[in-house]
């Protein structure tokens, strides 16, 4: 299928209006919504193409009309006079070419440009009349915060890119533009600031980008997936967010990023651990406050990922690490509960993950409370039952909670899925075997990478001067001072 | 690549199904040892545990006096392992010694010597070395256990809150736990000391919940000041 593409996409185009007609008629079918349009400029006969929906014509038939009378000149009647006043004097829209083969040709019309072949030229012109329908810039669904812009992406990847140079007015900032995915064709952009990147990661990142080779690219994912390092772990490398803000501070940092027609989510590479836990928000608030709450989302992490392999691994294996009186009131409350500590963390924590899942699929006003509080409820019934202890469904809540105070929410899934693995090894070997499981996280954590870059920079290889933003969060001044004082 | 994957998973199996559980105990299959006497008896040992009941033990039942939270299981054996193997026969769960709060020592003994006794409590790998020793004074070990106590609900832990408490305010009684105990019997030149405990009050009425009901209470476990060991762990003053 390539390969004929590509021969007939080189091929120039042919001269008469009655073989081109044919020529787009074969190629893209018979569909009523791609317009093929019969007029004349001045003496010669022309054809417009456009597609319903996707290209306004109205620019160029405007010009046409009002202009060419005014230019119709009978001492030079070829085709490339009327094409130059065109494209140089009379249409008043910004972008504008000439096209010289089918592919190009076919690349303008569905990208929503409007077609203009004239009788005698073998090159086509084409007008920028894009006008689709767009959602409107509106609060991130998925990342919102209590002090701080509320906008955020659109599908548009013009729109996107508009947004992010409002808030770079940097004459640094570059952009790149390709379209991967065969059949879709989709646009996507790499942006970046010139002079703070590191060039070797962008380079790496084109090579990576260049070698993708999917059918369809409809979400910031599909790309995702291809030029993520390839360690088969379950931690992102790849960072993603709805808002500009947000990438905005990281391509000043001097990340990269990657934005994909079609979707409001950008990616930016290279992602490092720290940065899943940091949030836009810790910069609009006072720094005390922004680094007692960064530290809290890592006890977080910690609590969402320990605290049933704790529980199971305590009251199975260590029950002498536990007070005498709690012991009392735990031994109370497990008396007639028919599981194993382990089957029964097993049931609510996989009780909790379909209610979590029933509940994206919900209307929005219903939605949100029905995860929580619907363990709890369910939970409460279960202790009634006898099904499950007290202890049991509090731990699972605790979990969960601290699950939504990550701040990334791909970050979040990794822990879920992690926070079983470690549940089973610590009902099989209890303290001893979920310290060697840390381990061996810690390990694979530390040998991860980000496009090159150590998946645990600031903290492994450590590097002082981000300390300043790693745990705590300095305020802007003391930041400074760091930064200058700190050796590496 | 996939070969080496599948062996690890093969392996990784393996591992959680042959070790077959480690040492896992789930909570509801221990019957936690709130306070061990040791007596002497013919031809051995005499131990009473007293023992939590868990179902009686649940957070609901923290106020109310309705049954008592405890079981106490007496048992004869040649040596204190034996007899507390021999308990198993009547405990329907397997003991947990972790949590012991008092060891409690029958005053014969305590003369004859707690030196084997004490091998015994400071090598089993369960015991730890916070619960506080006693010998119960003009009186058996199981005597002391079987007591009611108001405020605690587990007799045991009244004993040893008491002991704590009084410990701090009065310095007439004093907390020993094993730790001190055994480094003050190996130490050249200083003898360990125990506090004592003994039992006033009708010895027939201890035992049962009335003790409790009572507006005034007669002091059914009172501490008596120090006891001095000897050398070898007998009981001299």
């Amino acid at each position: 299928m390539d390969t004929t593409n590509s021969a007939k996409n080189q091929e120039p185009l042919p001269d008469s209006i009655i073989e081109i007609k044919e020529l787009m008629r074969n190629r893209l079918g018979t569909s009523p919504d791609i317009v093929i349009r019969d007029m004349r400029i001045g003496p010669i006969p022309a054809v417009i193409l456009y597609i319903e929906g996707m290209g306004d014509p109205q620019p160029l038939l405007q010009a046409i009309h009002q202009d060419m009378a005014m230019f119709y000149d009978e001492k030079e009647p070829s085709p490339e006079h009327y094409i130059n006043i065109l494209q140089l004097r009379s249409i008043t829209l910004g972008k504008i070419g000439q096209a010289d083969t089918l592919g190009a040709v076919e690349e303008k019309l569905l990208s929503g440009n409007t077609i203009l072949f004239m009788e005698g030229l073998s090159t086509a012109l084409y007008i920028g009349t894009q006008s689709l329908k767009q959602r409107n810039v509106e609060e991130p669904a998925s990342q919102s915060v209590v002090r701080g812009p509320r906008e955020g992406f659109t599908e548009s990847l013009r729109e996107n890119t508009a947004l992010i140079r409002r808030r770079i007015q940097s004459p640094d900032l570059r952009l790149e533009q390709l379209k991967i995915g065969e059949m879709t064709n989709t646009q996507v952009a790499i942006m970046y600031m010139e002079g703070i990147s590191d060039p070797e990661i962008l380079q790496e990142l084109r090579r990576r980008m260049s070698q993708i080779s999917v059918e369809s690219v409809l979400e910031s994912n599909y790309i995702e997936e291809m030029i993520q390092d390839q360690r088969y772990s379950p931690f992102p490398t790849v960072y993603n967010s709805e808002r500009p803000d947000v990438i905005a501070s990281a391509l000043v940092e001097g990340r990269i990023a990657i934005l994909v027609e079609g979707t409001p989510f950008v990616l930016v590479v290279p992602a490092l651990f720290v940065q899943f836990f940091q949030s836009s928000e810790d910069y609009y608030q006072r720094e005390d406050f922004s680094s007692l709450v960064r530290l809290l989302r890592y006890l977080c992490f910690g609590i969402a990922l320990l605290t049933p392999s704790f529980y199971i691994a305590i009251t199975t294996f260590h029950q002498e690490m536990l007070p005498t009186n709690l012991l009392t009131s735990l031994i109370g409350q497990r008396e007639g509960i028919p599981f194993p500590a382990f089957v029964e963390a097993l049931l609510m924590e996989i009780t909790f993950e379909i209610l979590r899942e029933a509940g994206i699929r919900l209307p929005k006003s219903i939605g949100q409370s029905i995860s929580i509080v619907g363990t709890l409820v369910i939970g409460q019934a279960a202790v009634e039952a006898g099904l499950v202890s007290a202890a049991m469904v509090i731990v699972v809540s605790i979990t969960a909670i601290a699950n939504f105070a990550l701040p990334a929410f791909n970050l979040g899934i990794t822990v879920r899925i992690l926070k079983f693995a470690i549940m089973g090894i610590a009902a099989s070997f209890g303290l001893y075997g979920m310290i060697i499981a840390l381990i061996i996280l810690a390990l694979h954590l530390c040998s991860l990478e980000s496009v090159g870059v150590p998946y645990m920079t600031s903290f492994a290889p450590m590097r002082w001067k981000s300390q300043a933003d790693a745990l705590l969060r300095f305020s802007q001044k003391t930041k400074k001072k760091w930064i200058n004082k700190s050796k590496t | 690549m996939y070969k080496k994957l599948l062996l690890i998973a093969l392996l990784l199996s393996s591992l959680v199904i042959a070790p077959g559980c480690w040492s896992r105990k789930e909570l509801n299959e221990i019957a936690v040892v709130m306070a061990l006497g040791i007596d002497v008896a013919e031809g051995g040992y005499s131990v009473s545990a007293q023992v939590l009941n868990s179902s009686e033990a649940g957070s609901t039942h923290i106020n109310s006096i309705g049954s008592l939270p405890v079981v106490t299981y007496k048992s004869f054996g040649k040596t204190i392992p034996d007899a507390l193997q021999r308990m198993l026969s009547m405990a329907p769960r397997t003991l947990y010694l972790s949590h012991l709060r008092v060891l409690v020592f029958g005053e014969e003994l305590a003369r004859k010597g707690v030196g084997d006794a004490m091998d015994f409590i400071s090598r089993n790998h369960e015991l730890r070395t916070d619960f506080f020793l006693l010998v119960a004074k003009n009186s058996k070990a199981t005597d002391i256990l079987e007591v009611v106590t108001p405020f605690e609900y587990i007799p045991a832990n009244s004993l040893y809150t008491s002991i704590l408490a009084s410990n701090r305010k009065w310095a007439v009684t004093g907390k020993v736990t094993l730790q001190h105990f055994i480094t003050e019997l190996k130490r050249h030149g200083s003898d360990p000391v125990l506090s004592g405990v003994e039992l006033a009050g009708k010895k027939e009425s201890a035992g049962s919940v009335d003790n409790v009901k009572k507006l005034i209470r007669t002091p059914c476990c009172s501490m008596r000041g120090w006891l001095y060991l000897k050398k070898t762990g007998w009981l001299v003053g």
